[in-house]
């Protein structure tokens, strides 16, 4: 999924230092050689690759592909294609006949999103400006997915949209809400949503945080179909309360729930 | 000991409002679709069943409900042990 001409920068809050790349979330700098230097100053992995060639004679681009995947997906380097979305979804279309025959899906660039955890209104702000683009795509799917099985109730494809894509928000929203004064970052890989925070720091809380956010969410749309009774909220509701599996062994937060309870 | 109690709670109070949210939904659905009746059954335990009649509608939660919990509750702890000895 990543090509010589994608651009290559740090994500925000990570900083290139005299000793490697210092990461503020989990509090640690990874030392890096004169070579992976090269590579991160680079612009493009290929500039990378031909900035290697210049200083050691080496045709690198194979190796400077899997250094940068590596750096991206330990979520220190930023991977943006030109148009990225429409780029990484074309290419993920184009390696699914290749990567499907041995088991697997392809994988999509990690992107590290900057969360300000100072305050509560700002962590508010910047998680949902983080989770948002997310949330969005899944409310789509959600979207498509009622309209091709539950065409005969059409009025469930908005409230299934609305449900899930609310739920993700509400959710991701929970976690971050248990991390303010700890340094976090929400970390999206295609579907996948986590929030990356320094380890052990309140971690029952902060996995609690996100199954009851979203269950927060099912009772209120419960107590406005107690009030006012209608298929649209109990659609809703029904679908929100999908969150209190994260308080199970299925799920990790549940995991983490009750492996150490 | 305390896990086990713990999760087992965990496990049966989610499956147990899980259920009832979805049987709820079951009937509203069912209710909004104007289908004359509905029913949700494991084997011989009905989880629930919906009937229209000639003076309203009328819902009937069956003992699978009370089960399901017990199942939940169960299967959580037992998955929650086995991590444990991971």
């Amino acid at each position: 999924m990543i090509s010589p001409s994608d651009r290559i920068v740090l994500p925000r809050d990570v900083r290139l230092t005299s000793d490697g790349l210092h990461d503020p979330v989990r509090g640690a700098t990874f030392p890096l050689n004169a070579s992976a230097r090269l590579v991160v100053g680079a612009g493009t992995v290929a500039g990378a690759a031909g900035a290697l060639r210049a200083r050691f004679g080496v045709d690198a681009l194979a190796d400077t592909h899997a250094f940068v995947a590596q750096l991206n997906a330990r979520l220190l380097l930023e991977v943006v294609p030109l148009r990225p979305r429409a780029r990484l979804a074309w290419r993920w279309l184009r390696g699914l006949p290749v990567m499907l025959p041995t088991g697997a899906l392809p994988v999509f660039p990690s992107r590290r999103r900057f969360v300000a955890t100072s305050a509560y209104s700002s962590i508010v702000v910047t998680g949902v400006r983080a989770v948002g683009p997310v949330a969005t795509a899944y409310g789509a799917l959600a979207a498509v997915a009622t309209t091709l099985t539950l065409h005969a109730l059409a009025w469930v494809t908005p409230c299934a949209a609305a449900a899930v894509a609310g739920g993700v928000v509400a959710h991701e929203l929970g976690h971050l809400l248990q991390l303010r004064g700890v340094p976090a970052c929400v970390a999206v890989r295609g579907l996948r949503v986590s929030v990356l925070h320094a380890r052990g720091a309140r971690t029952r809380r902060v996995a609690a945080g996100g199954p009851l956010a979203g269950t927060a969410l099912a009772a209120v749309a419960f107590a406005a179909f107690f009030v006012a009774p209608s298929p649209e909220l109990a659609a809703i509701a029904a679908l929100e309360s999908l969150q209190l599996v994260g308080f199970t062994v299925l799920t990790s937060d549940g995991r983490r729930l009750c492996a150490r309870s | 000991m305390r896990t086990l109690v713990t999760t087992f709670a965990l496990g049966a109070a989610v499956v147990g409002v899980l259920v009832f949210v979805g049987a709820l939904a079951v009937v509203t659905l069912a209710d909004a679709s104007g289908r004359s009746d509905v029913s949700v059954a494991l084997g011989p335990l009905v989880l629930l069943a919906f009937e229209r009649g000639p003076r309203g509608t009328g819902t009937t939660f069956g003992p699978a409900l009370v089960l399901l919990p017990l199942l939940g509750g169960a299967l959580n702890a037992v998955g929650a042990a086995l991590l444990a000895r991971d």
